[in-house]
C-alpha cells in the first residue's frame, strides 16, 4: 500500500472513530501509527488465563 | 538568601536566621528576574504567597511551626488543582477553570504550611509537549535556556533547579516527574502507586499516572512525600498508606543494601550517551564503597515494557479526552492532539493485551525483587536535547527508562550523577517494590551525601 493509500485507509479509520481531520493531521498520526504498529505487535495476544486484568469485584468498589 | 533546600530553610526558621516572609519575597525576587526567560510558572500567586508566609511565621514567632515544611516556598503543576487559583493544564481548553477546591495533594500540603508561589509550565495535560502553539511558551531549562527542561513536569524542574521555589509538585505517567529531574539536575520521586492520592489532579492514564514530589534531594523529596501521602478517599486507586517516618530514617545508609542494575536497559536496549553510563559506573563505585552490594540483573527488553506503558497511556488518555477532542480538536496543542488521537486506533483487544502482558511484567519484576533491594538503570540516555529538536513523536520511539516503574506501579527516585560532554547534567534512577519508597530515597540520599552532585547549581541561581 503506497503511502496515500495508507493515508486514506488511516482517515477513514479516525473518522469511524468520531474524527474527521485535515490532511495535515492525518499525515501527522501516520507518522505515529507507523510507529504505534509495529510496538502494538511487540505485545503478544496474552491467554485468557491472565485474566487478573478483568477481574472486578463488586465488595472492593468504592 | 535562599537555602539549598527544604531541610537547610527549616533549620534557619528555627534559629531565627532567616523568615518565612524574608525567603518568600527573596522566590517572588528571583522568578520576577528569571521567569521571562525561564517560563517555569503560569501564575505567580504573589499575594497568596505573602499571605501564607505571613502566617507561618507567626506560627513560627508563638513556637506552633506545623513541620519542617512550614514557610517552605512551593508551587504546583499546573494539572494540580487550587482552589480559587486558575488551573488550566497549560491548555486552550480549560481556559478560565478556577477550581473551587484543592487538589488532594495540595490540600496536605497547604496543611503543612507551604506557601503557595503559584502554577507551574506542563506540557500540554501532562503530555503533549515542548509545544510552541499552547497559551504559554514551554518552560527553559535553567542550565541552558535553549535545552529542553524535560516533561511534562518542565516547570517544577527548572524552577526547582533556578531556586525559584524549594518544592513542588510533579505528575509521573511514563517518566514525568523523573525525566525533569535529571535534565535540570534535581530529585524527583513517583512514589508507589496510590500513596498519594491523585483526587484534584487531570488525569492523563489512570492505571499509569502517579503525583509525587520534586525538589532538590532525597531527604526534601522524604519530607515532602511524608505530607503529601495518605488516604484520598476520593481517589479509588488509594492505597490509604501514609509515608511518616521515612524522613527520620532517610540516614540509615547502604550497607549491605542489595542493588540490582538492569544493565541491558541502557547499554543495549536503549544505550546511554558515553558520559550518561560512566556517570553511572562512577555511582555504582559510590555504592560499592558505602557497602552496598551490586549485581546485574537481566528483564525483559526495555522495547516491551514500553510497549505496553505508551499502548495503556494513550488509550486511556484517548478515553479521557474523546468527547473534547472530538469536538474541540484545533483547540489544543498540535502535539497533543495528535498523540492522543493515535489512541482511538487502539482497540480493546490490544489494550487488554496491553494489562494482561503488564501483569506478567510485574510478576517478572517483583522475582528480581527477591534478590535485590533496588534496581537502577539510567533515567535518561544522555543530557538534554535542544528544546527545539525535541521529537515530536518520541513517546513512541526508543524505550523509556522510566515506564517499566509506571508499569509496575513501585517508588522510582531520580537525580544528578555528574555532567556530560554538553555541560548539562546526566542522571539515574533507583526503583523499588511497592512501598519501598523509604529505601530509594534512602539509597539515593547517601549518594547524595557522599557526592554533592545535588548540590550544583546553574549559574542563574546565584
Amino acid at each position: 500500500m503506497n503511502d496515500a493509500a495508507g493515508r486514506a485507509e488511516l482517515a477513514a479509520r479516525l473518522r469511524q472513530a468520531g474524527y474527521d481531520l485535515p490532511a495535515e493531521a492525518v499525515a501527522d498520526i501516520a507518522r505515529g501509527h507507523a510507529l504505534l504498529v509495529p510496538m502494538l505487535a511487540r505485545i503478544a495476544p496474552q491467554p485468557p488465563a491472565a485474566e487478573p486484568a478483568t477481574v472486578f469485584r463488586p465488595e472492593t468498589a468504592r | 538568601m535562599i537555602p539549598a533546600g527544604i531541610a537547610e530553610a527549616a533549620s534557619l526558621f528555627r534559629a531565627r536566621k532567616l523568615s518565612p516572609v524574608e525567603l518568600a519575597r527573596a522566590c517572588l525576587d528571583r522568578i520576577a528576574r528569571h521567569d521571562a526567560t525561564l517560563h517555569a510558572f503560569v501564575r505567580v500567586t504573589e499575594d497568596r504567597a505573602m499571605d501564607d508566609a505571613r502566617a507561618a511565621e507567626q506560627r513560627l514567632m508563638r513556637g506552633e511551626a506545623r513541620g519542617p515544611l512550614d514557610g517552605i516556598p512551593f508551587a504546583h503543576k499546573d494539572i494540580v488543582n487550587t482552589a480559587g487559583i486558575e488551573t488550566t493544564c497549560c491548555s486552550r481548553i480549560l481556559a478560565g477553570h478556577v477550581p473551587a477546591r484543592d487538589a488532594h495533594a495540595a490540600k496536605r500540603l497547604a496543611e503543612a504550611g507551604t506557601v503557595l508561589l503559584g502554577k507551574l509550565t506542563t506540557h500540554e495535560f501532562a503530555l503533549g509537549g515542548p509545544s510552541f502553539d499552547l497559551p504559554t511558551p514551554p518552560a527553559r531549562n535553567a542550565w541552558d535556556s535553549a535545552r529542553f527542561t524535560g516533561g511534562s513536569s518542565s516547570g517544577s524542574g527548572t524552577a526547582l533547579a533556578a531556586g525559584l521555589v524549594l518544592g513542588a509538585t510533579g505528575s509521573d505517567t511514563m517518566g514525568s516527574i523523573r525525566s525533569p529531574s535529571v535534565f535540570c539536575g534535581t530529585t524527583g520521586l513517583k512514589p508507589t502507586y496510590g500513596l498519594v492520592g491523585r483526587s484534584g489532579v487531570f488525569p492523563l492514564a489512570q492505571s499509569l499516572d502517579h503525583v509525587g514530589p520534586m525538589a532538590r534531594s532525597a531527604e526534601d523529596c522524604a519530607l515532602l512525600l511524608e505530607s503529601m501521602a495518605g488516604p484520598d478517599h476520593e481517589d479509588p486507586a488509594s492505597s490509604g498508606r501514609e509515608a511518616k517516618g521515612i524522613a527520620a530514617q532517610i540516614g540509615g545508609g547502604v550497607r549491605g543494601l542489595r542493588i540490582g542494575v538492569i544493565r541491558h536497559f541502557h547499554e543495549s536496549d536503549n544505550r546511554g550517551s558515553p558520559a550518561a553510563l560512566a556517570n553511572l559506573d562512577a555511582a555504582l563505585a559510590v555504592f560499592r564503597d558505602l557497602g552496598a552490594e551490586v549485581a546485574e540483573v537481566t528483564l525483559s527488553p526495555l522495547a516491551e515494557w514500553h510497549a505496553v506503558a505508551a499502548t495503556i497511556m494513550l488509550a486511556e488518555a484517548h478515553a479521557v479526552h474523546a468527547p473534547w477532542l472530538r469536538t474541540r480538536f484545533a483547540e489544543y496543542g498540535g502535539i497533543f492532539r495528535e498523540r492522543v488521537a493515535l489512541g482511538a486506533l487502539i482497540g480493546s483487544e490490544q489494550y487488554l493485551n496491553a494489562q494482561r502482558r503488564r501483569l506478567s511484567l510485574c510478576a517478572e519484576m517483583a522475582r528480581a525483587f527477591e534478590r535485590h533491594d533496588v534496581l537502577v538503570t539510567l533515567a535518561q540516555p544522555g543530557e538534554a536535547p535542544p528544546i527545539d529538536a525535541v521529537s515530536r513523536w518520541g513517546v513512541l520511539e526508543l524505550g523509556s527508562f522510566a515506564a517499566p516503574f509506571n508499569v509496575t506501579g513501585g517508588p522510582a527516585v531520580a537525580f544528578g550523577t555528574g555532567f556530560g560532554e554538553g555541560g548539562m547534567p546526566t542522571g539515574m534512577q533507583i526503583a523499588g517494590p511497592a512501598f519501598a519508597d523509604g529505601t530509594v530515597l534512602r539509597a539515593a540520599h547517601a549518594y547524595q551525601q557522599a557526592t554533592g552532585w545535588h548540590a550544583r547549581r546553574p549559574p542563574i541561581a546565584g
